[in-house]
């Protein structure tokens, strides 16, 4: 570090107690034989004490301090609102899910109804003016707006449809239906019915599984004595088939 | 008052007193300055997340203080610049004639050669500081250090020596 200009370039490194020790050693050894650098650097040290003298006594920030922990303050009411304004709404919006999720995953009462006549007529056997065969069944089967064909077709493999007839639940007429497989027996209970479309509901009613259907355009219920999923399969499979 | 508020308080708030001298010089206005630095007081607590523990706070603060100044200016603002400096914090703090020539001179320099000056010797950055707060090259600021010193050594000939 010979020349005065790379001094210059370099004296505020110097200054600020920045520079490396080598490069400090090469700038001392400039200094130690160039007067007019060295009284440079003299001035400069003295120019920043009058400086720090002159300037360096600190204000009162007394007045700052106070409206900033003012505002600090309110910030954080605001915050603190929000939040509890935040978690109101959540609470809110969670019951109303929750009660819109209970009453729309909840069996309709008529459901019960179907599950009485299934036990009533099927399973205790009292006399009812059952039709059968083709014909007769074909003849319930377009009171109800059906086809032969679409309600042997709601029976399960290994079922055949034994008998049926008309009969009034929820206020409206449905196709009362049995199928059997020669040991057992289970309802399907169908109607026309326009509506929104379902996914299938179970419901306990004493000894019957009951499991209901919406399709759009029919609803129903399939009544057995058998598990819950196996209920929901024969009710997946009719709805299906509609 | 939460952790987050009582380390605000201890880590913040100690170096409001520098940062109002500085945006005094800065701004040439008392009323300026403090809104300068609440301004950047506000910012910091609403970053204070943000910040790293046990990282220069008083080099983060003058940032935030340049950056607030920065946007203002940008924006045209200038408000309540109507205080004459003569009342104001700068003039507050010393007597002699020897101080008022001193800030009479520093008052004389470019704006940006002030800045870095003030910066390095009043407030102690390195410079390597001054080129994060500035956000400028380190070889400016070593450039507008040299020149404002001898500026100043020029105006006060007298006093330095």
């Amino acid at each position: 570090m010979n020349h005065c200009s790379t001094i210059w370039t370099r004296a505020p490194l110097y200054l600020s107690g920045e520079m490396e020790a080598a490069e400090r050693d090469a700038f001392e050894a400039h200094l130690a034989k160039c007067p007019a650098c060295t009284l440079k650097i003299a001035d400069h040290r003295n120019l920043d004490a009058a400086l720090r003298s002159a300037l360096g006594d600190l204000p009162d920030a007394g007045r700052v301090e106070q409206v900033v922990q003012r505002k600090i303050s309110a910030d954080r009411r605001r915050q603190r609102m929000a939040w509890a304004g935040a978690i109101a709404a959540a609470v809110i919006l969670a019951a109303g899910a929750a009660l819109a999720w209970a009453r729309w995953s909840r069996a309709p009462e008529w459901y019960a109804d179907a599950a009485l006549d299934h036990r009533t007529e099927v399973i205790e056997g009292q006399p009812r003016h059952w039709r059968t065969g083709d014909a007769e069944l074909a003849g319930v089967a377009a009171r109800a707006g059906l086809e032969l064909g679409q309600i042997t077709a709601l029976g399960a493999p290994g079922y055949r449809l034994e008998r049926g007839r008309i009969c009034g639940i929820d206020g409206e007429r449905m196709l009362h239906l049995v199928f059997s497989n020669g040991t057992r027996e289970y309802s399907v209970f169908v109607a026309s019915h326009p509506g929104p479309a379902r996914p299938v509901r179970t419901v306990r009613r004493g000894a019957e599984q009951v499991a209901g259907f919406e399709t759009g355009h029919y609803r129903g219920v399939v009544v057995s004595e058998g598990s819950a999923v196996e209920c929901a399969e024969l009710a997946q499979a009719a709805a299906g088939r509609l | 008052m939460g952790l987050g508020d009582v380390d605000f308080e201890r880590v913040v708030l100690p170096h409001a007193r520098s940062l109002l001298r500085f945006a005094g010089r800065l701004t040439g206005n008392s009323f300026q300055a403090e809104d300068l630095v609440q301004e950047t007081l506000l910012l910091a607590w609403r970053g204070f997340r943000q910040f790293a523990p046990g990282t220069n706070a008083h080099a983060w603060l003058f940032q935030i203080l340049m950056n607030v100044f920065r946007q203002e200016k940008r924006k045209g603002r200038s408000r309540l610049a109507t205080e004459p400096l003569a009342h104001s914090v700068a003039a507050t703090q010393t007597s002699g004639h020897e101080a008022v020539e001193v800030m009479q001179a520093v008052d004389r320099l470019d704006s940006d050669q002030r800045m870095v000056l003030l910066l390095a010797v009043v407030e102690g950055f390195k410079c390597r500081e001054i080129a994060e707060i500035l956000e400028i090259p380190i070889g400016t600021v070593m450039s507008r250090l040299s020149r404002a010193r001898e500026a100043m050594r020029e105006l006060l000939s007298e006093v330095v020596r």
